[in-house]
């Protein structure tokens, strides 16, 4: 390792999955400026390398004094264990339409409330000062998919069919199978954005909730075409609360998007 | 030096520098590295982090005359009391060991 920028990339790839992403940015800011501090004295960004030692054994030696697992990491472990119990919920070997969808709803709602409030400080104090800080606003966004997303489910009925992915497609079912398309690319996005959050990427989660509410956007379309012979309102009401999701999901992304270059202008 | 002995000296010193004036990160390193050469930068780094976790030093930003605010670390109150006790606890030792004839 001879450069800064080399140092600063392993030392963030050795603490992925091990330390909270506040945890990361910390420490890599400390060391830009330990780095910056040395310059300046006149130090060359290969001595300092050197008498920093391995980013390997700055990492063993702040993994010997951790006690428990990061608050981050029991977040997205729970938030994934969440999302495949409301998938598995749908599946007809639980007779989903027999149980009382109270009983199914209630707990994901419950998590996302208890999530919400885990964070809720740093939330309040991000929504009152508005700093576009991305894995701050990763819960947030999250629990509002969830809460929108269960609500979502909560509505429609017979999803048991949606699992159905094998039948095949008559010509007035097209519309059925392209929400079913944007259904597994949910799941896809969903899946792709939690493995490359576990590696550390704060971004890649907001794709796992983007792949999320285009899942739950998925489901409620596929009832409304089920509903299209029934009065148009009701055939609506499903697909309000996920398209509420989504807009609100975009619009969070669209703000801090504006923040972040209204920030970068001099 | 023995590992272990090694870090509780070091937590001590660490702390009695910040209890004189605060700092910030990259002068006190260097100063703590003039009197311990042969420790690493980074074994600092990873005690200053600590003691900040336990809410022994706290963090203040200053103002720098070039470039970003400089984080400073300062010696909180309880921080004072761990001292005042590694201290005691160090001439205690310091005695017994002069008592048992090694000088």
């Amino acid at each position: 390792m001879k450069t800064k920028k080399d140092f600063l990339m392993q030392l963030k790839h050795s603490m992925a999955c091990r330390f909270s992403l506040r945890e990361i940015r910390d420490t890599l800011e400390d060391f830009n400026g330990f780095f910056e501090d040395g310059l300046q004295e006149g130090k060359t960004e290969e001595d300092l390398c050197l008498s920093f030692g391995t980013p390997r054994e700055i990492v063993q030696k702040m993994s010997s004094e951790k006690r428990k697992l990061p608050l981050h990491m029991l977040f997205a472990l729970l938030a994934s264990a969440v999302c495949l119990a409301c998938i598995a919920g749908m599946a007809p070997a639980f007779r989903f339409q027999h149980m009382p969808r109270l009983f199914f709803c209630i707990p994901v709602l419950a998590v996302s409330i208890a999530l919400l409030s885990l964070e809720g400080g740093i939330l309040f104090e991000m929504a009152v000062s508005f700093t576009p800080s991305a894995h701050r606003a990763i819960p947030l966004r999250f629990c509002m998919l969830m809460l929108m997303g269960s609500l979502a489910l909560f509505s429609t009925k017979g999803l048991s069919w949606i699992i159905d992915i094998a039948a095949p497609a008559s010509a007035g079912h097209i519309a059925g199978n392209i929400c079913k398309i944007f259904l597994l690319c949910g799941i896809a996005l969903f899946l792709l954005g939690s493995y490359s959050f576990f590696h550390g990427n704060a971004f890649s989660f907001g794709t796992a909730i983007q792949g999320m509410g285009i899942l739950c956007s998925a489901c409620a379309a596929l009832d409304f075409l089920h509903r299209l012979d029934a009065l148009p309102f009701a055939a609506l009401s499903p697909l309000l609360p996920c398209a509420c999701s989504l807009l609100l999901s975009l619009c969070y992304d669209g703000m801090l998007l504006f923040a972040k270059h209204a920030k970068k202008r001099p | 030096m023995d590992a272990q002995m090694k870090k509780g000296v070091l937590e001590m010193c660490l702390l009695h520098q910040l209890s004189e004036c605060g700092q910030y990160g990259y002068p006190l390193m260097q100063k703590m590295k003039h009197y311990f050469p042969e420790v690493n930068d980074s074994s600092f780094y990873v005690i200053l982090r600590r003691l900040h976790k336990e809410g022994l030093t706290e963090i203040y930003y200053g103002e720098s005359s070039e470039g970003p605010k400089r984080k400073y670390y300062r010696i909180t109150d309880a921080g004072k009391d761990y001292l005042a006790q590694a201290i005691s606890d160090w001439r205690t030792m310091k005695s017994i060991v002069r008592s048992l004839g090694i000088s």
